[in-house]
């Protein structure tokens, strides 16, 4: 009951069609709309710079063909377990204790992303 | 002056003293009617044969051989014959009416073959300047006959030239045989080996990475010599040279062992050895060439002539697991010591019983990624990953273990990334200084090599991966890591001061003296080509164009310890 004088706004969505979850549906939709315009952020001439930063610098551990070397094989039966997420982040931060190095000084968020999704699509050859 | 004053003109031998000719039958239709058919001009490019002027076809690119014919004669039924000369002498190539040989026979489909009848092209000399192609065109529409010779050696390999030529001229058609020069090599067939005499001392290869394939150099002339491929993935490899620098046993990263024959030019035997692979050695007595393993973790070593497995030494610690085996290098009394990454030990592998090697082992210290023996030979030093530090076993009292050198180098500095692992090698120790990077700074530690204390640093522009010593000691030059493995820096070792900074090319992967140092060969993976450095003037002389190169070891390292 209230006794102040507040006046409520009568509901904003009335007579729209908006629960709850369609508004999380269409938040999720925003997200990957996003993820997917952040992709082409990248552009073909950047791609290719990043395709051969993977087969010549990360191939000097991971091997030029990613079967391995003093680092693991990345392959995508090798990473087939292992979640994107972890991937992502050991792109970008290294793993302490190991010799994997962090790589955030060349790449970003996105491009990590999408090496990781080109890794377990099984990585392209530099050009 | 050689060769024209009797009737064995046609006989004349270049340099070497050997004839060039081989027996012409009674029928061949060379009349040497002239006591002087050739007479042989001051300038090499003008010579007369039964006074008619030669014509010059062709030079090889470098000058020291050319091609004659005979002009095209009025009547094209009528043959040219040609030569080929030396600078004082002409030997004949082409003789009408000679005998044929249908084995040496080719017809010619390359565009540059001559058009016209009755005259004759040089086709393009192959790399090294040791073949040559001359096409001559017959009288006739009937088709052309291209013969291939190698100008370096007087003697020719008849197996040799048809795989030679194979692949530059088109396949043989019918109809040669018509109305159609006949024409007689001038080499002897006695060495049809195809072994050429030439010494391996100033040789090496240089590997293509991205192709499989290794370019066998010479470092005297500077140039490439001849490709030889299907050595599988060369992503990363690494060399070793058989005892008498004949042979180059590369090592795949897809656990290939090639072992090529630097002579013949081919490869001699081939074995897949393990999945993955960095590197090997040769043992001290050369008997042997083991190769170190990341995948099955291990050493295997085999025989040096037949590459027949002869020992297989997995890296076991732990429960049970497998190691990567890094850091191998050959060492007096026939041992092999290699260092194990997974495992942080040494291992000295003594091969007296080659089938049994009998094998100690040592605790070194957190993932020893690689290492070296010094030129004396005495000590193994493993660089460590996994800590600040480096471990040393005295190679002349292994019982004693190893113990940890420069300890802690880099407490009070903060540690950067590692973006490639530096290589070590013999080549760090200069007099009594050892040059060794640092990881996780842009230094170099300077060692005393008799206290095995640091004396000194020295700041680099970037991460190191190479730092190797000239030969004379006096300078050391050091390559970087990704971000900035387009610099190679020279450190002057009596100042310990970086005296210039270079740029051979963007992504420099390696670097090599020539044997005694006066030059020093540097491959840019993403220039493709080597560059050649002056040492003593740092001024570059020659570039070489090669696909993606990566590393060169020329056969210098045949008689070094830990090479």
């Amino acid at each position: 009951m209230d006794t102040f004088p507040v006046t409520r706004r009568p509901n904003a969505h009335a007579g729209r069609f908006s629960p709850a979850w369609a508004r999380a549906v269409f938040f999720l939709f925003l997200m990957s709309a996003f993820s997917a315009w952040a992709e082409e952020n990248i552009s073909p001439e950047r791609r290719n710079e990043i395709i051969r930063l993977v087969r010549n610098d990360c191939g000097a551990c991971h091997g030029g063909t990613l079967k391995g070397g003093l680092g693991l094989p990345l392959r995508p039966e090798n990473l087939r377990d292992k979640p994107p997420e972890t991937l992502r982040a050991t792109i970008l931060h290294g793993r302490a204790e190991t010799a994997m190095p962090p790589w955030s000084d060349f790449l970003n968020e996105e491009e990590a992303g999408w090496i990781v999704d080109q890794l377990l699509k099984g990585f392209p050859d530099a050009r | 002056m050689r060769g024209d004053e009797t009737s064995h003109t046609f006989f004349s031998t270049g340099g070497g003293g050997a004839a060039y000719f081989p027996f012409i039958p009674a029928k061949a239709g060379i009349q040497n009617k002239t006591k002087k058919p050739f007479v042989l001009s001051p300038s090499k490019d003008e010579h007369t044969f039964r006074q008619s002027k030669l014509e010059l076809v062709g030079t090889r690119p470098d000058g020291r051989d050319s091609f004659f014919c005979l002009p095209k004669r009025k009547n094209p039924k009528k043959r040219a014959p040609c030569f080929r000369g030396a600078s004082r002498s002409l030997a004949l190539l082409a003789d009408p009416g000679g005998s044929l040989n249908s084995h040496w026979l080719r017809q010619c489909s390359d565009r540059r073959s001559p058009k016209s009848p009755g005259s004759a092209a040089l086709l393009s000399a192959a790399e090294g300047n040791l073949k040559a192609a001359l096409c001559v065109h017959p009288s006739t529409s009937s088709g052309r006959t291209v013969f291939c010779f190698d100008t370096l050696t007087p003697t020719l390999s008849r197996k040799r030239e048809r795989e030679n030529c194979a692949g530059r001229v088109g396949i043989a058609r019918g109809g040669w045989l018509g109305n159609f020069l006949a024409l007689i090599f001038c080499f002897t067939l006695t060495a049809c080996a195809g072994v050429r005499l030439e010494g391996t001392g100033d040789l090496g290869i240089v590997v293509e990475r991205d192709s499989g394939s290794v370019q066998i150099v010479n470092t005297t002339a500077r140039t490439v010599l001849a490709k030889v491929e299907g050595l599988g993935d060369l992503t990363h490899a690494s060399a070793v040279y058989s005892r008498d620098g004949r042979y180059a046993y590369v090592f795949g990263r897809d656990g290939g062992l090639t072992k090529v024959d630097l002579l013949t030019r081919k490869i001699a035997k081939r074995v897949m050895q393990a999945g993955n692979s960095i590197g090997g050695a040769v043992s001290q007595d050369g008997r042997f060439v083991a190769a170190q393993n990341y995948a099955p973790g291990g050493v295997k070593v085999f025989d040096a002539e037949t590459l027949a497995l002869v020992a297989d030494i997995p890296a076991v610690y732990g429960d049970g697991q497998l190691s990567k085996v890094v850091g191998l290098a050959d060492a007096s009394g026939n041992r092999f010591v290699f260092s194990l990454f997974d495992a942080g030990e040494i291992w000295v592998a003594d091969m007296s019983d080659s089938a049994h090697p009998a094998i100690s082992r040592f605790p070194a210290g957190r993932q020893p990624y690689d290492a070296l023996i010094t030129p004396d030979g005495r000590y193994y030093i493993a660089g460590l990953f996994g800590e600040d530090g480096l471990a040393l076993l005295d190679l002349w009292h292994p019982e004693q273990g190893a113990r940890r050198i420069l300890d802690g180098y880099g407490q009070g500095e903060q540690k950067l990334p590692v973006y490639k692992m530096p290589h070590l090698r013999g080549w760090a120790v200069a007099g009594t200084r050892a040059y060794l990077p640092a990881i996780g700074h842009h230094e170099l530690l300077v060692v005393d090599t008799q206290s095995w204390r640091e004396v000194g640093r020295i700041a680099l522009a970037g991460q190191p991966v190479f730092a190797i010593v000239r030969p004379d000691g006096k300078q050391v030059w050091v390559s970087l890591a990704y971000p900035d493995n387009q610099h190679v820096q020279v450190i002057d070792t009596e100042s310990g001061k970086v005296t210039r900074t270079l740029e051979p090319g963007r992504a420099v992967l390696h670097l090599e003296f020539t044997p005694r140092g006066e030059a020093v060969w540097i491959s840019s993976r993403d220039d493709n080509k080597v560059t050649i450095y002056d040492t003593a003037r740092l001024e570059k002389i020659a570039e070489l164009p090669l696909a993606a190169p990566s590393g060169i070891f020329f056969t210098s390292r045949a008689n070094r310890v830990g090479f």
